[in-house]
């Protein structure tokens, strides 16, 4: 009686190891199936993008999909930087300074996306809207306005427009992005905050 | 439990469960050789998972596939992996069929009352072939295209809509962007969930209806001391041995997975430039070998079909009341030849129809089908040796 | 035991039988080392790419293939996935560099591929030309299969598991029929 009570436990030992060593190596077959499913090496790459900006103007504004989401490129004049400056970052309900928020006065680079319900704002050269005279994005959808800042004005969007990473390299280029950057739903909106672009 | 009360009330989950695993009654005489039916099951689950999973990133189109294939092997993550066990998963389904067949063949399986079990067996089969040979046209490679074209043409051989036919079959009049397009649809849906799927549930049905039969080839009273419950017992020896082969079969996909594959695949379709040999994966080999042994288009045809239909006919050609051949000894060196005779016709199948390989190919042809005349013949004479009472492990 | 030995034996011997029809491979040893694949990848850039692209890898051939074309009556094959295609495992890459040392000054032009539409890439009175033949074909092996390194990798881990996992399956088999009466 007593060795037949030994072979029952000695049989659940293994069949408690077996049925544990074989969970385990079902959990760790599933790991590639579902790895196969996030973005493959070709789409990572693709996140570090170089465009080329020495033939913009002062002024001039210009949309690049990177990511497949729009990165507007501002390049701000003097009235566009004078008048943002006039803001006090306090007021606002995402506060931000200018410092925060490009890393050369004289250009912006942001992701397009308003924060309201993702619409594509419009930019503005004059002013924004009626009531705001001041250059900057309107988006059409539901009346969000932002400053050459990319900084929210008024209207329902509840932040600042975001940032991605990006770089200047010698002036005529600039590189967006990094392999891991995801963009809108990374929510950086501080230049600060972001990860360093390899050059 | 209640909430199994509360399913079993509406549903007969736990009577399916008992009736068909747990305790479902299974002889206990059972050799390794029934082992590889449950092995082919293993492998076309890998085959319908990994499938599913290629079909993501897959193009059906002759301008996208072949790069399509590329750009998971190198860019999806992990792809390499899913498309290895996916190419040459059919290497060990095909590897656990044939000798789930032979053991049918050997032990008698598909005398009655088991001859359903073997015709919807065989219906597998071919629904197999079928899989196999339109999932090899879409990396769109050199054989694939080449492949697909020598064997849709096969059936150019059928007297007056012949021809016609084939334009019918590939949507073109060469293997193309439309062929490459319901091959596709046919792989990946129609023949894997509706033709095998659905067979392979009614396989084991009809299977559960009179139970295995086993080595001793005798019937087996099912609540006798002759049976266990399928559980634990073959779940235990099921799995196992599944493992011992998934051993197996990774270390290929790991470590060598280019011995299973034709080299000139990675060479993009070119319907300008016929490759030097085409040659069909292994496991159609010996239906090759008997099409060419046959020097006539339609002859050759038929032979090849006949090949794989005379198996049908298995239970009405073999008379004998014994089932394994076990206990015939005549059967016995005849189904070993018969086994010896199909590597043969495999391995002539591999080479070119020179010389003495035509000889070869044509002497095992014929013994091909002079077995199954020789089964109808040998029980009017054969001693067949006494059948046990009992069964013994 | 016995019996399982040689049910595994007998259904190998197909796979056996296929194992040892292979084509005669030059005896060469391929370093697929680091350091050789981006030798090769110098010798591929300066020797190959003029005619050859590797669209796998991002290489355009510098030359039009129209150009090549009309200069060698075809257009130069693209090489991504060539070391795959002409042979298993490493023995394209031992093809490639066969046909890259068999230039010979005769009609045929090279005794491995006779009749190539292809003009010697590499000069015999390199001193280094022997290795460069190597460094190239390891190149291309690699580029037929970037990932095959890392698939060897994991391969030992999952190899290591199945053994482990075998093992402990077979002793619960085992241990499930012990107490099975042997006749009945």
């Amino acid at each position: 009686m007593e060795k037949k009570g030994k072979e029952v436990s000695r049989r659940d030992f293994l069949t408690v190891t077996t049925s544990a060593v074989g969970a385990v190596g079902i959990g760790a077959a599933a790991i590639p199936f579902i790895k196969f499913m996030s973005p493959s090496k070709d789409i990572i790459r693709a996140g570090v993008m170089d465009v080329d900006i020495s033939g913009l103007k002062e002024g001039e504004f210009k949309i690049v999909m990177w990511r497949k989401q729009p990165v507007f490129l501002l390049k701000r004049d003097k009235r566009m930087i004078e008048t943002a400056a006039r803001i006090d970052p306090s007021k606002l309900k995402d506060p931000a300074s200018p410092e925060e928020r490009v890393k050369r006065p004289d250009f912006l680079v942001c992701i397009g996306i308003c924060t309201h319900l993702g619409c594509i704002p419009h930019f503005q050269p004059e002013k924004i809207a009626p009531g705001f005279d001041l250059p900057g994005f309107y988006c059409p959808c539901h009346g969000g306005k932002y400053d050459t800042l990319g900084r929210r004005l008024d209207g329902p969007p509840p932040e600042n427009l975001h940032l991605v990473p990006y770089e200047f390299i010698d002036g005529k280029k600039l590189r967006i992005g990094t392999p891991e950057f995801a963009g809108f739903t990374e929510n950086i909106r501080k230049i600060q905050d972001l990860p360093k672009v390899k050059v | 439990m209640a909430l199994r009360e509360w399913i079993d009330e509406r549903f007969p989950l736990t009577e399916f469960i008992e009736r068909h695993i747990t305790k479902y009654p299974t002889p206990k005489n059972l050799n390794y050789w029934w082992n590889f039916g449950s092995l082919a099951g293993a492998f076309f689950a890998v085959q319908v998972i990994t499938g599913i999973w290629l079909a993501m990133y897959y193009k059906p189109s002759t301008e996208l596939a072949f790069d399509s294939v590329q750009h998971i092997m190198r860019d999806v993550n992990y792809g390499w992996l899913i498309r290895y066990l996916h190419a040459i998963g059919p290497t060990g389904f095909f590897f656990a069929v044939y000798i789930h067949m032979a053991r049918g063949i050997y032990y008698g399986s598909y005398k009655s009352p088991r001859e359903l079990i073997w015709w919807i067996g065989l219906a597998i089969y071919l629904a197999l072939m079928a899989e196999a040979f339109m999932g090899y046209l879409l990396p769109w490679g050199q054989m694939s295209f080449w492949g697909a074209t020598v064997i849709t043409n096969l059936f150019s051989a059928i007297p007056v809509i012949g021809s016609k036919f084939v334009i019918w079959l590939r949507g073109d009049f060469a293997v193309g962007d439309p062929t490459l397009g319901r091959f596709f649809s046919f792989h990946t849906t129609f023949i894997p969930l509706g033709i095998i799927g659905l067979l392979l549930v009614f396989h084991l049905t009809a299977l559960h209806r009179v139970g295995s039969n086993n080595p001793a080839g005798i019937d087996l009273d099912k609540k006798g001391p002759a049976v266990v419950p399928f559980s634990p017992y073959y779940v235990t020896k099921d799995l196992w041995f599944i493992s011992l082969i998934f051993t197996v079969y990774l270390y290929f996909v790991f470590f060598k997975p280019d011995f299973f594959l034709e080299p000139i695949n990675n060479e993009p379709a070119n319907p300008f430039a016929t490759p030097l040999e085409i040659v069909p994966e292994w496991y159609f080999l010996p239906f090759y070998a008997i099409l060419r042994s046959i020097p006539s288009k339609l002859g050759g045809v038929v032979a090849m079909g006949g090949a794989i239909f005379i198996l049908a006919f298995l239970p009405y050609l073999d008379r004998s009341p014994v089932r394994s051949a076990r206990y015939r000894p005549i059967k016995r060196v005849l189904t070993w030849l018969f086994f010896l005779n199909f590597l043969v016709l495999g391995y002539v199948g591999a080479h070119p129809p020179f010389g003495v390989m035509v000889l070869i190919g044509r002497i095992a042809t014929f013994y091909y089908f002079l077995y199954f005349l020789l089964l109808l013949i040998i029980p009017a004479f054969e001693k067949t040796r006494p059948l046990p009472k009992e069964v013994e492990l | 035991m016995k019996k399982i030995v040689a049910v595994v034996a007998l259904t190998l011997i197909p796979i056996y039988a296929m194992a040892a029809e292979r084509g005669p491979i030059p005896d060469v040893k391929i370093d697929v080392s680091d350091e050789a694949i981006k030798r090769g990848e110098e010798v591929y850039k300066k020797a190959c790419k003029v005619c050859h692209s590797m669209k796998y890898l991002g290489y355009k051939a510098s030359i039009p293939a129209e150009a090549a074309r009309k200069s060698f009556g075809k257009v130069p094959p693209d090489l991504s996935l060539m070391a795959k295609a002409r042979g298993k495992d490493d023995e394209g890459a031992k093809y490639i560099y066969a046909l890259l040392t068999s230039y010979v000054n005769t009609p045929e032009k090279n005794t491995v591929f006779p009749n190539i539409a292809m003009p010697p890439p590499l000069s015999k009175a390199d001193p280094e030309f022997e290795q460069k033949a190597r460094d190239v074909a390891a190149f291309l092996l690699y580029a037929a299969e970037p990932t095959a390194k890392e698939r060897e990798r994991l391969g030992r881990y999952v190899l290591a598991y199945m053994v482990v996992l075998t093992a402990l399956l077979y002793a619960l088999n085992r241990k499930v029929w012990r107490g099975v009466k042997k006749k009945g």
